[in-house]
């Protein structure tokens, strides 16, 4: 019983120590560091690589609504500038003097298109408030010209709200003779001198 | 140097100031309707209170006192074209001065109070005119002298200056009371609306 116990140990023995004494293969080299290192090195890279991504889309973004923006207010500034181009145009072709006779303030019949152009203008541009000037030639006394420019411009104003312009948004002055449009002694010039100017104010 | 707001009731623009001869007074015009028609306004100093001396829609300016503060003459369109009017300095006794032509302004009393200067539109020009009181008539006293206006006198009564011209040539001119004299004073352009004072 012994012996036969001896002998597989001997056989395994044997057997080890032949397993023993052939060279063993070589174990495969697996460097978990320099892997992990690169699996990290990876992911920051890819990391890197989508905030890069992130940063140049939100650039782009940016950049885009930066452009939108300029042309939007481009497009305010030249919509303004056009406004207020129509406006001054406007304003121009409709505040044209009007005249009177000597010593009177009445509204010429030749004059009331003028103002009713002037009213239209008025009605079309709210933002248009308007000072009306009175002024006489040069005959007559500066006391008298001023009371009578005055009343002139005052004519003028009266014609303008029964025209539907709010009043508020008329104002007067006299001149009086001070202030001249033109040069001159002929009828024609004091035609010219004897009127209401309408200016924005 | 003291401002004193003027009172009142009413807020149209206010020109043409003309001080009482006491100094505590002063009357002036002011616009009083949305028409534009002006009335003479006296601010009484002291009290600080306006008294409107005018009450026509239409054009009356041009105060001017008497040597002695009881009377004020101005022009009115009351009647159409301007006209030299006299009232109180009250505002009563209103009546008309001048009756020939259809524009008479700027009147200017006399130191005495005797007479009272004004310009008229006379065949198309502005001429220098003299009103005496105790006469009851006027007198042309400027001839051929294209708008000739603003006249004061002097303190003796004996010459008016005034201005005549275009605007910007305006220069100043004095004539005796027979407008045989008018002399050229001084070489001055852009002038008017002089004052004539005693020298000190």
């Amino acid at each position: 019983m012994r012996l036969r116990t001896i002998i597989p140990l001997s056989l395994l023995v044997t057997l080890g120590a032949g397993v023993a004494c052939k060279k063993p293969a070589p174990a495969p080299t697996v460097d978990l560091a320099a892997e992990e290192a690169k699996r990290k090195a990876e992911a920051e890279e890819a990391r890197r690589k989508a905030e890069e991504d992130k940063r140049k889309a939100e650039a782009e973004a940016a950049r885009l609504k930066q452009e939108e923006e300029a042309k939007r207010k481009a497009e305010a500034e030249e919509a303004r500038r056009k406004a207020e181009a129509d406006f001054q145009a406007a304003a121009k072709a409709a505040l044209v003097d009007i005249n009177f006779a000597f010593d009177k303030s009445g509204i010429r019949d030749e004059d009331k298109a003028k103002l009713e152009g002037i009213a239209e203008f008025m009605k079309k541009f709210a933002q248009a408030n308007v000072k009306i000037e009175g002024h006489c030639d040069e005959r007559g006394t500066v006391e008298y010209n001023l009371a009578l420019g005055e009343r002139r411009a005052a004519a003028a104003q009266a014609y303008l709200t029964n025209l539907g312009v709010a009043a508020g948004r008329l104002s007067t002055i006299s001149f009086g003779k001070e202030r001249p449009k033109v040069e001159g002694h002929s009828e024609a010039s004091f035609l010219a001198n004897r009127r209401a100017e309408f200016k924005l104010q | 140097m003291k401002l004193a707001p003027m009172g009142g009731q009413y807020t149209g623009h206010v020109y043409a100031p003309a001080w009482s001869p006491d100094g505590k007074r002063l009357a002036y015009t002011q616009v009083t309707s949305r028409s534009g028609d002006t009335d003479i306004m006296v601010l009484d100093l002291g009290s600080g209170k306006v008294r409107r001396l005018t009450f026509t829609n239409c054009l009356n300016t041009g105060a001017s006192w008497n040597p002695s503060g009881t009377q004020i003459a101005f022009e009115s369109d009351r009647d159409g074209g301007p006209q030299i009017f006299l009232m109180e300095a009250d505002g009563s006794n209103m009546r008309r001065l001048t009756q020939k032509g259809n524009y008479n302004t700027s009147p200017c009393w006399s130191p005495s109070g005797s007479m009272i200067a004004f310009v008229a539109r006379f065949e198309g020009k502005f001429d220098l005119f003299v009103y005496k009181l105790g006469e009851g008539k006027d007198y042309q006293i400027t001839t051929g002298i294209s708008s000739s206006e603003n006249p004061a006198w002097s303190p003796d009564e004996r010459r008016l200056v005034f201005s005549s011209g275009s605007l910007a040539g305006k220069r100043l001119f004095t004539t005796d009371l027979s407008g045989n004299q008018t002399l050229p004073f001084g070489n001055l352009t852009g002038c008017e609306m002089p004052e004539w004072t005693r020298s000190r």
